[in-house]
């Protein structure tokens, strides 16, 4: 909304420059976004937030001046009217009262259609507007004036006397002034002659039957209609007009008559003519909307501060509402029809707030009666947190990808049926269509964008909700690709048990004991992988290399590991870990002794240990392995282990017979079962 | 002779400890065991010792001869500096090799400080689902269907009719149906909306809610809250003025923003509302016992006035050089 100056000062004037009025309008809720220079003029170039269409006029902006500055409005006072009676006559039928609560159109004979004068023309154009001609130019004055929308027809193109207000009916045809053909659906609000639409209700006129250089009789229409009829039509014709803007905030019922009348007035100023018959349709409510009480201790109570009531009836009078005393120190306040935002006693506290200004309010920090106490949203915001910790110490940058993403990217990360995904209904673009059902597809995102600026060794972790089967979760993603150490001393490439030991390294800092590390069938995304159950049954950890195909499909030109691990059950283990006690730790140290064979690379490591515990019995505490070597001197599907087993007695120590006793059990346990060879 | 060569030794030891010039150490050098110098002139005295006493007096000479050279060799050390260690077979200039440190999202860190302010104050930290119904994300916030105000939501739906959150006033709603007042939380999280994304503008971005209920909570306590809130965030005598907005479930509304030197304006910060009390109403609360406040922090925003970032894309591009500056 554009608001000139030299037409504020036609209702009232603030006594202040363009600049001073800004910062007043802005710090009582209207907010001026720029000050401009049009034409020679100042205007103020305003937002007007959706509570308050009253403002979307001069006069409503004029009241909001005069209540900040202590001024009168003079309003304009409409004197033409129409005959009653005699005349050609028009009828009005309204299909459903709740669409359209009142209907007038006047009938004006005998204008003489031309350019507006000039003084008002400009005005139009300072609004942002087109200066068209001097009967719809009128109209426009009247709408950016009182804020009422207007439509002047050309009554001789009309078909029939009777104006219908009524749904559209399914295939018709409507061409608007803007010369756009819209084929309306079925419950599209439209105003009608006998044959055809002449109007969609509040929203546009159409071409046939606009005022032209050629009109003499004009019928001008005066009316309210429903706003949500109104913005569903925008919406689905996608007409932005002044007029939909307006209808969909809000129209005051009760001041349309004088709109007509003020319109009239300056059709006939303007373009001359004889006011013909007034008709008129009215189903309105006659609802004088019920005082609100306006309490003293309330105000108090939500401002902090006491208002005094001399100020309370000076403000609210400014504004347009009527104060009446009331018991016991209470005001009873009534709500002008154009201030349909005021509903309650809130409303009116937020009217003496915003324009005495909030510097009036004391700044005071709230008595700390509140006792925090630790809850789980807390607990598990700090968990997150150390794990974030945890793995920038590991050396992990974090990342925050879009949760949104395209089909093509999905199904390019292992996720073909797209099917499963679901679906954003109203995207932008083609690239958020789809809601993420794992964090895959937005690191290999973020690793092609690095690979493509020569940052080749990553590492990168993310923290997020995703969303599968119905179920949102949060999810910690993890990436490792390049080396995973590359310097002067050390140069090692990124491994799957790299991965893994991190996996561990994280959640066993969260609580988590031991984990049942099982091998995972191949997914479309990952080709080596290996899973760990959840405490549902379902996968708590998935960690893999990732398919050659998929990394062609992206185009990354190196090696990529991903682990997915679902948060929310080892935070869970983290709140539940019980308080424990603490053992002395054994008085004689622990007894080391290797053991190395040659055996089949398809027996699990996991196997082995298993079978070396069972074998070496409870003294047996620790199985690690140190080595492994395949390849030269090693006979094909052959690996040769090293593994370090550490013996520890609760109560004195070992003699060399019984340890060499259990190494030679453990010995033949592994040749009888898996057929190991000893070098 | 041999008490004259104990105190050279003493002697020397002391004046090569005292020197930080290395010009000057050479001088000193010389002078002890130059051709001419002290040592050479007290080891002349060899022709005074007896026969007996000689081979004592040889032994003291080369001791302390070499414990001469000794004693410059590692004064030319001491003053030779850093590098003194290579003699040692150890250049520790060489890089450590132990793996660098990683580093912390910008938009983590924003959240983390701002939730360290409020959690301070003694809020609270809850969360909320990011699909939610089309009841916490506007009807129970008062945001009627079919009302403009909606137009300032824009949101993504689903094809099962649910929707992506819009705000995270959400939680708002959800904390309120789980406990009863004294309310405060803070809730941190991701919001969506369908708008056209550049320089200032992201489909997905982050919002940082609060919520103070409880008898007596007024504008006061809000202005109070939230003053202490861009003295903590943006530094001591950080200017704030409140200027009156409009959002469905709060009223009265207000818009907080900060004062900037460097701009000479005004800068929209947050937004802020008493809790309307058809909020209250609707999760069962009585308006008449209970007042209460609610704000809404823009996280990217914050992150990008904090940091100097010019463009929102940044944050989500994960370019690990830009990453790294935050560690």
């Amino acid at each position: 909304m554009r608001l000139p100056l030299s037409w504020l000062k036609e209702y009232v004037d603030p006594g202040l420059s363009a600049e001073a009025l800004a910062e007043r309008l802005s710090l009582s809720g209207t907010a001026v976004e720029s000050v401009l220079t049009l034409e020679g003029e100042p205007v103020l170039d305003l937002e007007i937030t959706s509570n308050r269409p009253d403002c979307l006029s001069l006069l409503g902006l004029a009241r909001e001046t005069a209540a900040l500055t202590g001024r009168k409005v003079s309003e304009p006072q409409a004197s033409a009217r129409s005959p009653k009676g005699a005349g050609e006559r028009i009828d009005i039928t309204v299909e459903d009262h709740k669409l359209c609560p009142i209907y007038t159109a006047r009938i004006i004979t005998g204008v003489r259609v031309a350019p507006a004068p000039p003084r008002w023309a400009k005005a139009l154009r300072l609004c942002g507007s087109r200066d068209i001609n001097n009967v719809v130019d009128a109209t426009n004055y009247v709408l950016f004036e009182t804020g009422h929308p207007l439509h002047a027809f050309d009554l001789d193109k009309l078909s029939g006397r009777r104006i219908h207000v009524r749904r559209s009916r399914k295939g018709e045809k409507f061409t608007g002034i803007d010369g756009n053909l819209h084929e309306l659906d079925d419950e599209t609000l439209i105003i009608a002659d006998d044959e055809r639409p002449v109007a969609i209700a509040g929203v546009m006129g159409g071409r046939q039957t606009e005022v032209t250089a050629s009109t003499r009789n004009v019928l001008l229409e005066a009316a309210c209609f429903d706003p949500v009829a109104v913005r569903r039509a925008r919406r689905k014709y996608k007409l932005n007009t002044e007029s939909s803007y307006r209808f969909e905030r809000g129209v005051d019922a009760l001041g349309v008559e004088r709109a007509s009348e003020r319109a009239l007035e300056l059709i006939l100023e303007w373009a001359g003519g004889t006011p013909g018959v007034l008709a008129k349709r009215a189903r309105l409510r006659p609802r004088p909307s019920k005082p609100i009480l306006l309490r003293p201790g309330r105000v108090e109570q939500l401002l902090g501060v006491p208002v005094k009531t001399p100020r309370v009836r000076a403000v609210l009078g400014r504004l347009g509402f009527g104060v009446k005393s009331a018991r016991a120190g209470a005001l009873s306040v009534s709500v002008p029809s154009f201030r349909r935002d005021v509903t309650q006693e809130h409303d009116l506290i937020e009217e003496l707030l915003r324009i005495d200004g909030f510097e009036r309010i004391p700044t005071l920090l709230p008595p700390t009666s509140h006792q925090t106490v630790s809850d789980e949203g807390t607990a598990r915001a700090e968990a997150l947190d150390e794990v974030r910790n945890h793995l920038k110490a590991l050396g992990f940058q974090e990342i925050q990808t879009y949760g949104l993403l395209s089909g093509k990217a999905l199904a390019q990360s292992g996720y073909p049926d797209l099917s499963l995904a679901t679906r954003v209904t109203n995207p932008l673009s083609a690239e958020q269509e789809y809601l993420r059902p794992d964090l895959a597809c937005g690191m290999l995102q973020a690793v092609l964008y690095n690979i493509h600026r020569k940052s080749l060794s990553l590492k990168l972790f993310e923290i997020g909700q995703v969303y599968r089967s119905g179920q949102e979760q949060t999810v910690l993603g993890l990436a490792l690709s390049g080396p995973l150490e590359e310097n002067w001393r050390r140069k090692s490439p990124s491994s799957i048990h790299d991965l893994k030991g991190i996996v561990e390294n994280v959640l066993s800092a969260q609580g988590q004991p031991p984990m049942d590390w099982r091998p995972a069938p191949a997914t479309a995304l990952l080709s080596a992988s290996a899973e760990v159950r959840g405490a549902e049954g379902g996968v708590g950890v998935r960690l893999g290399t990732v398919r050659a195909d998929v990394l062609k499909a992206w185009d990354i030109p190196q090696d990529l590991l991903f682990a997915e691990i679902i948060l929310y059950d080892y935070l869970q283990a983290r709140s539940q870990r019980k308080p424990f006690k603490a053992k002395v730790p054994p008085k004689y140290p622990s007894v080391r002794r290797d053991i190395a064979f040659v055996v089949d690379e398809r027996i699990e490591v996991g196997s082995l240990e298993a079978a070396m515990k069972a074998a070496g019995g409870p003294s047996l505490r620790e199985v690690r392995l140190f080595d492994e070597y395949r390849g030269k001197n090693m006979p094909a599907g052959k690996r040769s282990l090293a593994f370090a087993l550490s013996y520890q007695k609760d109560e004195g120590t070992f003699t060399d017979e019984e340890i060499q006793s259990l190494q030679t059990h453990i010995g033949t346990e592994l040749k009888q079962k898996f057929g190991v060879e000893y070098r | 002779m041999i008490e004259a060569l104990k105190q050279l030794e003493q002697q020397a030891q002391q004046e090569a400890s005292t020197l930080s010039d290395p010009g000057r150490l050479q001088e000193t050098k010389l002078k002890y065991l130059g051709r001419k110098g002290l040592f050479a002139s007290v080891s002349a005295r060899i022709g005074e010792v007896s026969a007996q006493d000689k081979p004592l007096a040889g032994q003291e000479m080369n001791r302390v001869k070499r414990e001469l050279e000794r004693i410059f060799a590692e004064a030319e050390r001491a003053l030779s500096g850093p590098s003194s260690s290579s003699a040692a077979g150890v250049d520790v200039t060489m890089p450590g090799t132990f793996p660098p440190c990683g580093s912390l999202h910008p938009l983590t860190q924003v959240v983390r400080e701002i939730s360290s302010i409020f959690r301070g104050l003694g809020y609270s930290i809850a969360d909320g689902p990011e699909v939610e119904s089309e009841y916490y994300n506007f009807e129970a916030l008062n945001i009627p269907l079919d009302h403009p105000a909606r137009d300032g939501f824009d949101t993504f739906y689903l094809q099962d009719g649910k929707l992506l959150r819009s705000q995270t006033s959400t939680v708002q709603i959800r904390v309120m149906e789980k406990s009863r007042p004294p309310i405060k939380v803070i809730a941190p999280g991701r919001v969506f909306r369908p708008d056209a994304t550049d320089a200032t503008h992201s489909f997905v971005f982050h919002q940082l809610e609060g919520l103070f209920i409880d008898r007596g909570v007024s504008f006061a306590h809000l202005k109070g809250t939230l003053f202490t809130f861009a003295q903590s965030f943006f530094g001591p005598g950080t200017r704030i003025r409140f200027r009156p907005s409009f959002f469905p479930f709060t009223e009265p509304s207000a818009e907080m923003d900060i004062w900037s030197d460097k701009r000479g304006g005004w800068l929209e910060v947050l937004g802020s509302g008493m809790v309307h009390p058809n909020v209250l109403r609707k999760a069962g609360i009585d308006p008449e016992k209970y007042t209460g406040f609610a704000f809404g922090v823009g996280v990217e925003r914050m992150a990008m006035m904090k940091y100097g970032v010019e463009d929102i894309r940044q944050f989500y591009e994960n370019d690990v050089r830009f990453l790294r500056q935050f560690s």
